[in-house]
């Protein structure tokens, strides 16, 4: 089962694993971006991508809040 | 950047205005406390802090062959000034103030000061907002954005800031509008739209607060409200964070 996201609306992201790399590399005017559909869950296209989205704002579906200890909230 | 002169003072933004053509000196003085020295062995950091610190701004050194349009769109009425103190590029520094006066002016008619006019800009609130150029004075045209471009921040993850949008030249043709927004990203690998200028719909200036956690890296968006050609927007967007 794929891992989806939300986003807010007008979040872009690398549409693939070599514009990933492009653009961690630094070489941005060589990517191609994707834009995420605001409110709708979006399946990672590639998981290297992940992280970059959870540092970005990007929420997991069904994921459930955590403490520090990774215990669940609630 | 050890060091910066008069040439790297690239432009000085008076809300539509561009000021830095007829002078030939500004002065921002802070109440910053910045190191000075350092070891032997170690290296030296920029004297210049970024967030909000108290200051006082002046431009002086009114030069010869200015035209009197300019001086006269520098009435009483409340200013946002930018002053590109770092040059016109990507990341470089400047210094925004969002309340600014043009308090007096000194016309000189003797030998020495022949028919010189000087007006005298201070800032109301005494705060400069000392942040990084975003998006360089330059014209917009197709909406776009400049992720590929992106401003970097010494900063990673401030907690709220200020956006400084300059606009000397608007050509809307059928176009109603242009929205222009700060993004940020963690990474500059994904990019997320910040907060977005109240629409754009003549020459002037504006300051945004961005409420929220700035990351580290800082780009714009522009798009144009209502289907149209041509269009184009001349402008410099700065950002300051706290």
């Amino acid at each position: 089962m794929p891992r989806t996201f939300v986003s807010k609306a007008g979040a872009v992201f690398p549409a693939t694993l070599a514009d990933f790399k492009r653009a961690k590399a630094g070489e941005l005017d060589k990517v191609k971006w994707a834009e995420a559909a605001p409110g709708k869950p979006l399946a990672a296209p590639y998981p290297e991508v992940i992280g970059s989205w959870l540092d970005n704002g990007f929420k997991e579906v069904g994921a459930k809040e955590v403490t520090g200890d990774g215990v669940p909230v609630g | 950047m050890a060091y910066l002169s008069g040439k790297d003072c690239a432009y000085v933004f008076v809300d539509s205005v561009d000021v830095a053509i007829s002078n030939n000196e500004v002065g921002i003085s802070s109440e910053a406390v910045c190191p000075k020295r350092r070891a032997l062995g170690t290296v030296s950091k920029a004297a210049m802090l970024t967030g909000q610190i108290d200051s006082e701004l002046t431009v002086k050194g009114w030069l010869d062959g200015i035209t009197t349009a300019q001086l006269a769109d520098l009435s009483n009425d409340p200013k946002v000034i930018s002053v590109l103190f770092g040059g016109n590029a990507v990341s470089g520094l400047f210094a925004g103030f969002k309340t600014a006066y043009v308090v007096g002016s000194k016309v000189g008619m003797n030998d020495d000061d022949l028919d010189s006019y000087e007006p005298v800009l201070v800032t109301s609130d005494c705060k400069a907002n000392i942040g990084y150029v975003v998006a360089p004075f330059t014209a917009y045209t197709t909406a776009g954005n400049t992720d590929s471009t992106y401003a970097t921040m010494t900063e990673t993850n401030a907690p709220i800031g200020t956006a400084f949008l300059n606009v000397t030249a608007l050509t809307l043709n059928a176009s109603t509008a242009c929205t222009v927004t700060v993004r940020h990203s963690t990474d500059h690998i994904t990019w997320n739209p910040h907060t977005a200028f109240p629409n754009v719909t003549t020459v002037g200036a504006q300051t945004l607060a961005l409420a929220s956690t700035v990351y580290k890296y800082l780009s714009i968006s522009w798009l144009w409200v209502g289907a149209s050609s041509g269009q184009s927007i001349s402008m410099f967007v700065g950002v300051s964070v706290d």
